[in-house]
């Protein structure tokens, strides 16, 4: 896996309740590459989420990591210590997160807060003119420098999580996950943003993990997209071939369920709600709503394997035979 | 108006704009200030403005009624009651005063670990904390200072900061459980900031309110357990307070005997205390909640 960024492997991340474990992500294996933008995308509750948080390690109990491996470029994320891994959060890999309303403190000026990541990271002679620094870094983020000595209550939603943005480069991470960065923003606030967020990408040449549940959005912002469900892979591929050319009958209707402009026709819903992750069913996870599910589907668990080049799919439609998988999804 | 930050100007501009705040727009903590700012003065400056030796007994004639030369007369024991006064009020501020410090230090740290730190650290501060909140503090002070042989102000301070940290305590904890879920935490966490410096930088500034109301309330607080102590002779007995001039006041009859200059300026002043450190506490609550606030035009 030389050449990505990001190597994730068989990860396991469980929420214990009284009843059980809660398999929020259920045996993902994904990489990103370098210089990559990523996309999952998956409904509520699917894992996404909790899998953007276990990239940081940041789960917590009654969550935990129950296995597998993540590799950021050479490192093993599991394997390090506290101080390791106090290290390596935010210089290597860093966050944008879901709720920027509540992600910078009221009673700190930016400016101060956006000092601390710098502080907590380098020693004060390799710091330089840290005010310099960071008003550079919001003027990247389209920021005015007066933006320095404000504090947050005087910033609009969209310069808030353009500040969590600024917030998660100080360190130019190689990685930088964004989860949700445009919820709760409206449309014109979301472009602003997001045209901010691959700028910056683009600028630090960092790969991006973006999380989110609007296929639309996603499509015209990652290079390669993968769709989860009920904790697991359903789909990996390049944006343009999962759009053209959707495999998983989930990725189906996913597609089916954006609304188009250029034709009315009545939208297709996906019947049916997503699982219960304490007790999935059995076989594949989305047989009970699958229009195709077949006798097996009921039985066992598809693998996720690839069956076009650079496609994987976790689905038995394709399983049976690679040669004529193709012709599943037309 | 809850300008708080970190570098020296800022926390000059949040002082400026607090302090213009104040005092155009709340009546109540405008006074409150006034009235302890100008007992304040007149303690720190008690041994420019007193005019004879407040400690030596048989100075001057006795029972005088107040008069130009003894502006509120003088005691049984031939004592300035005019220099009692400024002398046991600056003794009862500092007691009061360095009680409220340490408790406030003491109860805000244990508080703060306790909420921050959790798991058994929180069980063993907090079973602590709920001991000392739960024994009756009066009866227990009373004991204390018996214990004590000879009574003098830093003693004073230390019995009863060991009861006045466990209510700052208490509240500074919950307050802590409340901020450290709060997303920029985890933020300030995750992008590698050390627990102190979470404490510190994210978490204390956020508090600032509320230590500052604290402050007020274990001040005024540890003058109410003084002066009671006081009054049941359990002073210091090398200097005068408040309290023990009411106490020598009331073992001479003096209010049966009609030398009232003697009994009712300590008290009158005692209760200027209370009355300003509460109109302070309920007019920083009034500022910082904005929902207190009445008729304030913007």
């Amino acid at each position: 896996m030389s050449g990505s960024a990001l190597a994730i492997e068989d990860l396991k991340v469980y929420y214990w309740t009284e009843r059980g474990p809660i398999k929020a992500v259920d045996g993902v294996s994904l990489s990103v590459k370098k210089g990559e933008r990523f996309g999952i995308v998956g409904e509520s509750g699917c894992g996404k989420s909790t899998l953007a948080m276990s990239l940081l390690r940041l789960i917590k109990p009654p969550g935990t990591i129950e296995g597998g491996r993540i590799g950021l470029d050479g490192t093993e994320v599991l394997d390090l210590n506290d101080e390791e891994l106090r290290a390596v959060r935010w210089s290597r890999i860093s966050l944008v997160p879901q709720g920027s309303m509540n992600s910078l403190n009221p009673v700190v000026r930016v400016g101060s807060q956006i000092a601390d990541a710098i502080k907590a990271h380098t020693a004060s002679r390799e710091r330089g003119d840290m005010k310099e620094q960071i008003t550079e870094l919001l003027g990247l983020v389209g920021l005015p420098s007066r933006v320095y000595r404000m504090y947050p209550h005087e910033l609009s939603g969209g310069m808030k999580q353009r500040v969590c943005i600024a917030m998660a480069i100080v360190l130019k991470p190689q990685v930088i996950i964004a989860d949700e960065p445009t919820g709760s923003l409206d449309v014109v606030i979301q472009r602003v943003v997001t045209q901010t967020l691959v700028k910056v990408q683009e600028r630090l040449a960092a790969s991006l993990m973006i999380i989110g549940h609007d296929m639309g959005y996603l499509a015209q912002l990652v290079d390669r997209l993968a769709v989860m469900y009920a904790g697991k892979v359903a789909e990996v591929g390049a944006v343009e071939n999962i759009y053209n050319d959707p495999l998983h009958p989930y990725t189906q209707l996913l597609i089916a369920s954006v609304p188009s402009v250029k034709e009315k026709k009545k939208l297709l819903g996906i019947p049916g709600l997503p699982p219960n992750l304490l007790f999935p069913p059995p076989g594949c996870s989305f047989h009970p709503r699958c229009p195709e599910a077949m006798e097996e589907c009921r039985e066992q668990v598809p693998e996720l394997r690839e069956v076009k080049p650079g496609r994987f799919v976790a689905c038995h439609l394709y399983h049976a035979d690679v040669g004529t998988a193709g012709e599943g999804g037309e | 108006m809850l300008n708080v930050a970190v570098s020296g100007r800022d926390v000059f501009d949040a002082f400026k704009g607090t302090l213009n705040f104040v005092f155009r727009r709340n009546a109540r903590l405008s006074a409150g200030f006034t009235i302890i700012f100008c007992l304040l003065l007149i303690a720190v400056l008690a041994p420019v403005i007193a005019p004879y030796d407040a400690s030596t007994v048989g100075l001057h004639l006795l029972d005088r009624p107040p008069s130009f030369e003894h502006l509120l007369g003088t005691d049984t024991l031939g004592r300035d009651v005019f220099d009692q006064l400024i002398h046991g009020l600056r003794q009862s501020l500092i007691i009061g005063i360095f009680t409220g410090l340490a408790g406030l230090l003491v109860g805000t740290t244990v508080g703060i670990i306790s909420g921050y730190k959790g798991g058994w650290v929180d069980d063993l501060l907090k079973s602590v904390t709920d001991v000392f909140l739960v024994i009756p503090t009066i009866p227990l002070l009373v004991v204390l200072s018996a214990f004590v042989r000879y009574m003098t102000v830093p003693y004073m301070v230390v019995i009863l900061a060991i009861f006045a940290w466990p209510f700052p305590a208490r509240t500074f904890r919950s307050l802590v459980l409340s901020y450290r879920k709060r997303e920029y935490i985890n933020m300030a966490k995750l992008s590698g900031l050390s627990d102190m410096k979470i404490v510190f930088k994210e978490v204390l500034p956020n508090m600032l309110p509320y230590v500052s109301t604290t402050l007020a309330n274990t001040i005024s607080a540890a003058i109410m357990a003084a002066v009671f102590l006081e009054l049941l002779g359990l002073g210091p007995q090398n200097t005068i307070t408040l309290g023990t001039m009411v106490y020598w006041a009331m073992e001479r009859a003096a209010l049966i005997r009609g030398l009232l200059w003697w009994v009712f300026p300590p008290m009158i002043v005692i209760v200027l205390i209370f009355i300003g450190l509460q109109l302070i506490n309920i007019g920083l609550d009034e500022v910082f909640n904005p929902r207190l606030r009445r008729g304030v035009t913007a």
